[in-house]
């Protein structure tokens, strides 16, 4: 596969799912850009994906087989730089967001019992909602 | 303008004491990518290097005018000027010559009346390739697209220069909390 840094490149046609393996499997940093998205990964890890001005990766299931793309290396700023502007234009406030600080605490699954338990210890537990089972940012 | 000073190689050198031209040869030499300000008592001569190379010449006294690198070097061995280099990033030294050089595509929108984030939505959607240029008394910014996405982006107040994605925010933020100029340059030259 073709990659080259910061060079106008033409759209070639191939497969998502082969795309993605190879670039992850490389170890890639940079952009796999699409007609009408693009997905980012850093050191062989897919982080951002945004298609059709919607942000996510439950995106990449609405992104047919076989698609145009390009592949562009890109150093870690300009990833950051691509990134935050996906989220200031789409409205999504900088910083990160409760489902990212929860991520980085390792709190992987925040049930009402685990929650219960942590404002016990710290004497807060009249805090918790009396209602609902689940803590996470979907409810 | 972008003149980014958080990179000094030399500061305030007074040309009676310092052999300037000297140290314009070592600039040269070392393939400097930046700017050489030379500062007098009514004015301020900016030289902008690429590579070891000077690619414009401008004077500022305030208004910013082209000028020849003949006239600078005349008043860099005048008595009382003092001189300074800094370097910077080359994209950096891009969307300084993009902003003076380059076809205007937006002039003086103010965040008055226009909506920042749906500028840049649309100049992504047109696959631009240019510099937005966001101006205010107290700050400015400038990012670099090309083909529709940000390659490049700092942001200046007062003392406090950041790049890169904490620019870009800031630049989006600061437009929508002040009144700021919006001027947007495209990648062609001026005809």
């Amino acid at each position: 596969m073709v990659k080259m840094k910061n060079m106008k490149m033409k759209y070639r046609r191939g497969n998502l799912r082969d795309i993605i393996d190879s670039l992850l499997k490389d170890r890639f940093t940079g952009s796999l850009k699409l007609e009408r998205g693009e997905i980012l990964f850093s050191e062989g890890k897919l982080i951002f994906v945004v298609y059709d001005n919607k942000l996510g990766k439950k995106n990449l299931k609405s992104i047919d087989e076989t698609f145009d793309y390009k592949v562009e290396e890109l150093e870690n700023e300009e990833l950051q730089l691509r990134i935050r502007w996906y989220k200031l234009i789409s409205g999504i406030e900088g910083g990160k967001n409760r489902e990212e600080i929860i991520e980085d605490l390792g709190i992987r699954n925040v049930d009402k019992k685990y929650m219960t338990k942590i404002l016990e210890k710290e004497d807060l537990l009249y805090l918790l909602k009396e209602s609902g089972d689940n803590a996470s940012s979907k409810e | 303008m972008l003149l980014l000073r958080n990179k000094p190689l030399v500061q305030n050198l007074k040309s009676n004491y310092v052999r300037i031209e000297e140290l314009i040869l070592e600039m040269k030499e070392k393939g400097l990518t930046g700017f050489i300000e030379v500062e007098l008592k009514n004015s301020k001569d900016i030289l902008l290097y690429n590579s070891g190379k000077v690619v414009k010449v401008l004077r500022i006294d305030p208004d910013v005018h082209i000028t020849d690198k003949n006239s600078v070097v005349f008043d860099l061995v005048k008595v009382g000027a003092v001189f300074s280099v800094y370097e910077m990033k080359e994209n950096f030294v891009k969307m300084i010559l993009f902003s003076i050089e380059n076809e205007l595509l937006y002039k003086n929108l103010t965040t008055e009346f226009i909506d920042i984030r749906k500028l840049m939505k649309k100049l992504q959607k047109d696959k631009f390739s240019g510099v937005i240029h966001v101006c205010h008394r107290d700050c400015e910014g400038g990012i670099l697209m090309e083909s529709g996405l940000p390659s490049e982006s700092v942001y200046m107040e007062k003392d406090m220069i950041e790049e890169g994605a904490e620019a870009l925010e800031n630049i989006v933020r600061e437009s929508e909390r002040k009144i700021t100029n919006v001027d947007v340059f495209t990648d062609k030259k001026k005809r």
